[in-house]
C-alpha cells in the first residue's frame, strides 16, 4: 500500500510538495492573502470559500526547490466536519485572523485545536502553526486585537511565529509565507527524519481508519 | 452523428463506452429499449421536445430542424415527433373563454370598461391604474394551512387530464388572444401582423408592448405584481422582416413563436397541467415564461388560476410580515451570528454582475435570507445559499424590467416591486430548500451522501477516470463539495444555472437533490480524458476552474440529456451501487 506521505514527495519537479492549511474565521481575508501570495493580486470581490480551494507556489527554500500546496478553507463552523478530507498530511497549519475584529482573535485557539483533533499530526506539540493578523491596512482607529495581545497569545501557545500583514498592500505577505514554507519543510524533513517511517505510517492508517470509521 | 452535440461522432464498437458521446451514440445504437421503454415523459430520447435539446439548435422543433439533424435520431423514437403547430396557435376551443380564467383573464376582467368582448388587455401604464381589487375571483380567503391548500390544488390535476384531451389546433375565434392577434406578432409568412396598426384602432388605446417607463421597468408592471399570469400577454415578438431577417433568422424567430405558444397553451389553462408543464419546461423555458414557469413548477403558484391572486397576497404579507418582524428591534433583536455571516457574504455574491453590487439588490437578498435562516434553525444560514437565492432574483426580477437584468440597476423600482420579488425569492427559495435541507444542517450529511454517491457513480460509468483520481490521491470531497453545497453555481454563470432549474425543476422534487447527481457526474466524465493526463496537484487545479466560461445554453442542454441518460440506466440499480461502493468505500478510507 502507497502512503500519502511517498506520494507528495515523489513528485515530477520539485524535490518536495509541501502542505499547507489556511484556517481562521470567515471574512478575515484567507483568500485575500493566498492570492496575494501566489497571483501577487488583490481584489475586493472574491467569492466566500466553500469547502476548500487548492492552489501551488514553487519557491526555494535553502537552495532546495519546494511546491507549496496551499489549502485555502471555508471559514464559516458549518464547514468543519469537512476538516479531515483537507487537513490530513498537512506540514504547516497558518491561523489568520483580522486585527480588526476582536471575535476572529478569540477564536483562533479553536481553530488550532480543531486542526489538531482532526489532522492527528504525531507531535501535536511540535507541529508548526503560524499566525497572521490580517488587514493592517485598515485604518488605526477600528483595530480591536493590539499587538502586544497577539504576541502573547502566540508564546503562550509555544512561540507561534506571528506576522501582522495586509493582503491588500501586499504587506509582509512574502515574509510570512517565506517562515510558513520554512516550518512546513522542517516539518515534513522531521517526519521523514523520524524513526521508522514505515512504522509511522501504519501508525497514521490507524489513526485515519478510526477516525473514518466514525465519521461514517 | 447525433446532431453534432457530442464531442465527437459515434465510431467502433458499440460496447466502446468512454467518451460520453460515443457513450450515448452507443446505448442509442445497440440498446435503445432501454431508453424508451422507461415511459417517463421527460425521457429526452423519447420526448419530442428534448429531442430537439440533442440537437445544437434551440427552441427550434420547427419541421426544418426534425426533418434535417434530428431525424437519426428519430427511427428509434417510439412515437412520431409531435410537429410543433407553426401557423395555428393551440389554444383552448373558442367555448372555453368563459371557462379560462387564467390568470391573464383574471386581469382582464378588470378591464372590463375596456368593452373588448374576446380579448383580454393588458392595461397601459397610465390609464387604468385604480383597478379594482379581485375580490371576485379570490375564494379562498378562508384557506387554511399553506400544505392543506397545496395538497388541494395537487387534487385538481385530475381535471387537468381532462384538459389536456382538448384538441391542440383548434383554431382560436375568441377567449385569451392567440399570439397572432397580440400587437407585434408576425404570421409565420414573416409578414409583420400590424402590431403598430393595432394602435389607433382601440380608441385611443395603446397597446403596451415594449413601451418604457423610467428606468426600465416594465409599463405593465402593476397587472405583474399582482398576478404572473399577466405575462403571457406581454411577450414581444420583434417583427420578421423577409427584407432584413435571413430565412434562418426566420426560422428561429418563427420557432421560438412556435414554443412560446406551446407554452402559453398550458400556462393559461385555467388549472395549469402540471405534468405538461414539466414536460415541456424539462427542455428549457423561454425567459419570458419563466418566472411564472417556475413559480408553478416549485408549487408556489397555484396551478388553479382562481387562487392565484389570494395566495400571492397572502404569501407576500406573509414575508413582508416576517421580515419586518425580523429587524423590527434593530441590531438587538437578531441573531448576531447569523446576521454576520449573512452581511459579509452578500457583498461577495456574484460580484462580477453589476446587479449584484447595487445597494438594492443587497438588502433585499440580505433580507430573503436572514429570514430563511431564522424559520430553519436546524440549518440556519450557510454560505452557499447566498448563491442559491439568486438566480430566483434575477429571473423574478427580469419579468417586470425591459432589457439584460444582470446590468439593470434595481435601485428605481417602486418598493411594491421590489418587495414583490423579495418575498416570491423567499418563498421559492424556501421551496427549493426544502428538499435540499440535509445538505445545510450539522455536519451536511445531504452533502456527503451525495459526494458518496457520485464517486460510486462514476466508478460505474467510467472505471478508467475513477481509478485514476484514486491513483493519484484526489478525493472526491476535496473538489465535489462545493459541487453539491452550491449546485455547481461556482462552476457555472448564472445564466447557465437558470436553464439548468428549469430542468432541474422540472424533474419535480428530486431534481436538486437527485438528478443533480446525474449532472454532477456527466459533468466530471466530461473531463475524462485530460484528466487521467494529471497528477494530484494539476486534477486539483483543473477541477477549481473548469473551463466552462465558454458555455452556452447547447452545452447546458447537452449535459442535461447526458445526465438523463445516467438516471435512466443507474437510478434503479442503487442497491446495486450501494454494496458495490461500501467495499471499495472502506479500502479508500485506509489510504
Amino acid at each position: 500500500m502507497s502512503s500519502r506521505k511517498k506520494v507528495l514527495l515523489k513528485n515530477k519537479n520539485s524535490d518536495y510538495k509541501l502542505k499547507v492549511i489556511i484556517l481562521g474565521d470567515s471574512g478575515v481575508g484567507k483568500t485575500s492573502l493566498m492570492n496575494q501570495y501566489v497571483n501577487k493580486k488583490f481584489s475586493a470581490s472574491y467569492k466566500a470559500t466553500i469547502g476548500a480551494d487548492f492552489l501551488t507556489k514553487e519557491v526555494l527554500v535553502d537552495d532546495r526547490l519546494v511546491t507549496m500546496q496551499i489549502w485555502d478553507t471555508a471559514g464559516q463552523e458549518r464547514f468543519q466536519s469537512l476538516g479531515v478530507a483537507f487537513y490530513r498530511g498537512a506540514d504547516c497549519c497558518v491561523l489568520v485572523y483580522d486585527v480588526n475584529n476582536q471575535k476572529s482573535f478569540e477564536t483562533l485557539d479553536s481553530w488550532r485545536d480543531e486542526f489538531l483533533i482532526q489532522a492527528s499530526p504525531r507531535d501535536a506539540d511540535s507541529f508548526p502553526f503560524v499566525v497572521i493578523g490580517n488587514k493592517i491596512d485598515v485604518d488605526d482607529g477600528k483595530r480591536q486585537v493590539p499587538q502586544k495581545r497577539a504576541m502573547a497569545f502566540c508564546q503562550s501557545k509555544g512561540n507561534l511565529p506571528y506576522f501582522e500583514t495586509s493582503a491588500k498592500e501586499a504587506i509582509n505577505v512574502e515574509q510570512a509565507f517565506e517562515v510558513i514554507a520554512r516550518h512546513a519543510l522542517a516539518q515534513e524533513e522531521a517526519e521523514e527524519y523520524t524513526g521508522d517511517f514505515g512504522a509511522s505510517t501504519i501508525v497514521d492508517i490507524g489513526a485515519d481508519a478510526d477516525r473514518d470509521g466514525c465519521a461514517c | 452523428m447525433w446532431g453534432g452535440g457530442s464531442k465527437k461522432p459515434q465510431s467502433g464498437p458499440a460496447q466502446e463506452m468512454v467518451q460520453v458521446g460515443t457513450y450515448f451514440g452507443s446505448i442509442l445504437l445497440c440498446s435503445p429499449e432501454k431508453l424508451y421503454c422507461d415511459k417517463n415523459p421527460r425521457n429526452p430520447i423519447a420526448n419530442p421536445k428534448t429531442t430537439t435539446l440533442l440537437t445544437r439548435i434551440q427552441l427550434q422543433t420547427g419541421p426544418k430542424v426534425l426533418s434535417g439533424e434530428v431525424v437519426l435520431l428519430s427511427p428509434i423514437l417510439p412515437h412520431p415527433i409531435e410537429m410543433a403547430p407553426t401557423s395555428n396557435h393551440t389554444l383552448p376551443p373558442a367555448d372555453s373563454q368563459t371557462k379560462v380564467v387564467g390568470a391573464s383573464y383574471s386581469y382582464a376582467d378588470m378591464l372590463n370598461f375596456e368593452n373588448t368582448p374576446a380579448r383580454p388587455k393588458t392595461p397601459t401604464h397610465s390609464k387604468h391604474k385604480s383597478t379594482p381589487s379581485g375580490g371576485s375571483h379570490s375564494p379562498t380567503t378562508a384557506a387554511a394551512s399553506y400544505n392543506a391548500f397545496m395538497s388541494q390544488t395537487d387534487d385538481d390535476w385530475g381535471l387537468d387530464l381532462n384538459d389536456a384531451s382538448v384538441p391542440k389546433e383548434t383554431t382560436v375565434t375568441g377567449g385569451l388572444g392567440s399570439i397572432a392577434s397580440m400587437a407585434g406578432v408576425t404570421s409565420i409568412e414573416g409578414r409583420p401582423s400590424g402590431a403598430k396598426g393595432s394602435k389607433g384602432a382601440g380608441g385611443g388605446y395603446e397597446y403596451p408592448l415594449a413601451k418604457k417607463r423610467t428606468k426600465g421597468l416594465k409599463a405593465q408592471f402593476e397587472g405583474l405584481v399582482r398576478d404572473p399570469g399577466n405575462s403571457l400577454h406581454m411577450i414581444y415578438h420583434p417583427p420578421i422582416n423577409t427584407d432584413v431577417h435571413s430565412s434562418a433568422e426566420i426560422e428561429a424567430m418563427n420557432a421560438r413563436i412556435s414554443r412560446i405558444n406551446k407554452f402559453k397553451t398550458v400556462l393559461q389553462s385555467s388549472t395549469v397541467d402540471l405534468t405538461k408543464l414539466r414536460s415541456l419546461a424539462w427542455g428549457g423555458i423561454p425567459d419570458e415564461l419563466r418566472p411564472m414557469a417556475w413559480q408553478l413548477l416549485l408549487g408556489y403558484l397555484p396551478a388553479n388560476s382562481d387562487r392565484r391572486v389570494a395566495t400571492l397576497e397572502r404569501k407576500r404579507k406573509e414575508y413582508l410580515d416576517s421580515a419586518k418582524q425580523a429587524f423590527s428591534r434593530g441590531d438587538a433583536g437578531m441573531d448576531q451570528t447569523i446576521w454576520h455571516q449573512i452581511s459579509i457574504d452578500i457583498p461577495r455574491t456574484n460580484p462580477h454582475i453589476p446587479l449584484y453590487g447595487h445597494k438594492t439588490t443587497q438588502r433585499c437578498l440580505e433580507k430573503i435570507l436572514y429570514v430563511w435562516a431564522i424559520r430553519h434553525p436546524a440549518s440556519g444560514y450557510v454560505q452557499g445559499i447566498n448563491d442559491l437565492v439568486t438566480p430566483f432574483w434575477q429571473v423574478f426580477l427580469s419579468a417586470y424590467i425591459e432589457g439584460d437584468v444582470e446590468t439593470f440597476n434595481p435601485g428605481s423600482l417602486p418598493p411594491e416591486v421590489l418587495d414583490v420579488v423579495s418575498a416570491d425569492c423567499f418563498w421559492c427559495l424556501t421551496k427549493l430548500l426544502d428538499g435540499i435541507q440535509d445538505n445545510y444542517i450539522h455536519s451536511q450529511p445531504g452533502i456527503q451522501r451525495q459526494v458518496s454517491q457520485l464517486r460510486d457513480l462514476v466508478r460505474r460509468i467510467d472505471s478508467g477516470l475513477a481509478k485514476h483520481l484514486n491513483d493519484v490521491q484526489v478525493q472526491f470531497i476535496q473538489f465535489s463539495f462545493r459541487w453539491m453545497n452550491c449546485m455547481l453555481m461556482r462552476e457555472f454563470s448564472v445564466k447557465n444555472v437558470i436553464r439548468m432549474w428549469d430542468t432541474y425543476m422540472s424533474e419535480g422534487n428530486s431534481g436538486f437533490s437527485e438528478f443533480h447527481l446525474y449532472v454532477c457526474a456527466a459533468f466530471l466524465v466530461k473531463w475524462s480524458a485530460e484528466l487521467k493526463k494529471m497528477d494530484f496537484q494539476e486534477v486539483m487545479m483543473f477541477l477549481q476552474s473548469l473551463p466552462t466560461k465558454e458555455w452556452g445554453e447547447k452545452d447546458i442542454g447537452l449535459l442535461l440529456s447526458e445526465a438523463f441518460m445516467w438516471q435512466s440506466l443507474y437510478r434503479n440499480s442503487s442497491a446495486h451501487l450501494r454494496d458495490d461502493g461500501t467495499t471499495v468505500h472502506n479500502e479508500e478510507l485506509n489510504l
